[in-house]
């Protein structure tokens, strides 16, 4: 399965696929990151530091491991838990980032639906949540789930859909 | 069911999944799962059109800095190869250098002047050598007399004390007097038998040694060469191993014997006698006789002529000592020269190998030394990463454990 449009790899000297890496991931990584902390200014930080991070070390990229996207939302991972580690070493407290795409909606239905969707997400566990943002949103194969969560690619794949099955039932249950 | 297997309708679920983030058609089926796509791709937060102009303008920003530094550091690149290649090279030179050197004094033509393959012979250093004046000064000039072709050279010795230098040594009880002799057989492809003999010639001189007789006959496979030398003990060894090097060594004798006691009783001896002398000349002058005194005379003569002697002998003794004596053979060889032990283009060769094998040996001690810290550091390495991993995934684990 191609999910990726830019799984070109960014080598010494490929600034060029760097930026087309940078241009059609930066939306989904920011959305996923941001997910993932809860906070809008450190996703903004920890995205950027994630840009970062694989600008620097493209060198090191290896296409048979996995796609160019996969790789830069592994990064953005591990720098967004190094964030969570260093809140909760530090003690910062911060709140929900808000949201107001249900409300511009012109659709009830459709903003009921999503809002349903939002507070189902809130019920999952971390590693529920992060397995449906890394799919849903990074739309990474499982082979690339599983290099990124660093199972196997069977367990990617049972772990995505318990995920996906808790979150239907939450947002029944909320419903 | 093993808790990873899936069933074929969770499996199809997950197909179906992949093709819709692909952009595929979504099938009746599964229009509730493109929908729940949507939702959560929906809810997810957006980054804000300020926060993209930013990243774009820091994309930007970082992307011509660092075309900046790309330009500086092609050159500093080449500057740190270059540098790095002049380094390796000039280590390999020395160690190189120094391994073909071996004991020998530094000369200006060691790789390339007339060195064949044979194995450089060290040998010890003259333990208990008496440290005395040379004698040799003057004697070398009629030593260097060998023909060219066929030619044959004889001189003589050269050793002539005066009897007032003789007697004369170090006392110190731990100063032994040796006399030092070392033979030596080389074999030569017959067409370089000459500029051998040359170099044995050279290389005497150069270790402030003579040449007491040579003689060089060139007749092909018949060809034959021997040279009496004598050189300062101290500079044995490093004779020995020069000429070691100048053709195939197939032999090499080495004697030493202690003089010392023979020394003594010579300067004894002597010393005895000198003072019988000087009680006869007292003699002499009390004589109250003709007869009496042509009698002492006699005795005067007879001591004289035993004075002599031993003054003399001593002389050799010390001069045994003080100078080594080499005796070199020269052998013509047809093995030699089918191994290519001269020719120019070989004994580069040889030497490039040794530079070779300096150079391995010089890796292999550095590879030594860096193998066990680089494993160190990639265990510490791996350690810590999986360190770094569990602290991460942990963070997954607290926040579920933390929620309400």
């Amino acid at each position: 399965m191609t999910v990726t449009a830019a799984a070109l790899p960014p080598t010494e000297g490929g600034v060029e696929q760097f930026e087309a890496l940078y241009r059609s991931c930066a939306s989904d990584l920011y959305s996923y990151v941001a997910s993932m902390l809860r906070d809008a200014s450190a996703a903004e930080d920890v995205t950027a530091l994630a840009f970062e991070r694989a600008y620097r070390r493209r060198a090191l990229f290896d296409l048979r491991r996995g796609s160019a996207r996969s790789w830069l939302f592994a990064i953005a991972r591990n720098a967004a838990l190094d964030e969570l580690r260093r809140r909760r070493r530090t003690g910062i407290l911060v709140g929900e980032i808000a949201d107001d795409a249900a409300a511009l909606e012109d659709d009830d239905g459709l903003a009921e639906r999503r809002l349903l969707v939002r507070d189902g997400l809130a019920t999952l566990e971390p590693r529920e949540r992060e397995v449906i943002l890394l799919k849903f949103v990074g739309r990474l194969s499982n082979g690339e789930l599983a290099r990124v969560l660093g199972c196997s690619e069977t367990a990617a794949g049972t772990r995505l859909h318990r995920a996906i099955a808790r979150l239907r039932e939450a947002c029944d249950v909320t419903q | 069911m093993s808790r990873n297997n899936l069933t074929p309708e969770a499996a199809a679920e997950l197909a179906a999944l992949d093709a819709i983030l692909a952009g595929g058609p979504v099938a009746d089926d599964h229009l509730e799962l493109a929908a729940l796509i949507d939702s959560v791709r929906s809810v997810s937060p957006q980054r804000s059109d300020e926060f993209a102009a930013r990243l774009d303008e820091r994309f930007e920003r970082g992307r011509a800095a660092r075309s900046r530094r790309a330009s500086l550091r092609a050159p500093r690149a080449a500057w740190a190869g270059g540098s790095l290649v002049a380094l390796v090279v000039a280590v390999a030179v020395v160690v190189g250098s120094g391994a073909l050197n071996g004991s020998k004094p530094v000369r200006s033509d060691t790789l390339g002047h007339g060195r064949s393959g044979g194995p450089a012979i060290a040998l010890p250093g003259p333990a208990g050598g008496v440290a005395l004046p040379r004698s040799s000064a003057g004697a070398t000039s009629s030593a260097n007399a060998s023909g060219p072709t066929g030619a044959t050279a004889t001189t003589s010795p050269a050793f002539t004390l005066a009897p007032s230098k003789v007697v004369e040594r170090n006392t110190n009880p731990s100063h032994r007097l040796v006399a030092r002799g070392a033979a030596l057989t080389l074999a030569s492809p017959p067409a370089q038998m000459q500029s051998v003999a040359n170099e044995v010639v050279s290389d005497t001189e150069r270790f402030d040694g003579i040449v007491e007789s040579s003689s060089v006959a060139v007749h092909g496979l018949s060809s034959y060469a021997s040279f009496s030398l004598s050189v300062p003990s101290a500079h044995l060894p490093s004779l020995i191993s020069s000429l070691s090097s100048l053709a195939g060594v197939r032999a090499l004798d080495q004697s030493s014997s202690d003089i010392t006691d023979s020394y003594d009783q010579a300067r004894t001896q002597l010393a005895d006698e000198k003072a019988q002398r000087a009680a006869l000349i007292k003699a002499l002058a009390a004589a109250g006789s003709l007869s009496a005194e042509q009698a002492i005379q006699q005795k005067i003569n007879r001591l004289d002529s035993k004075i002599a002697a031993a003054t003399q002998r001593a002389g050799a003794l010390l001069v045994r000592g003080d100078n080594a004596k080499v005796s070199v053979v020269i052998v013509a060889s047809a093995a030699a020269a089918a191994s290519g032990s001269g020719g120019p283009v070989n004994r580069a060769l040889n030497d490039a190998l040794k530079v070779l094998d300096v150079a391995l040996a010089v890796a292999l001690v550095a590879l030594a030394i860096v193998l066990p810290i680089a494993l160190v550091t990639l265990a510490c390495w791996w350690a810590a990463s999986t360190l770094r991993r569990r602290s991460r995934e942990r963070v997954l684990e607290v926040a579920a454990a933390a929620r309400p």
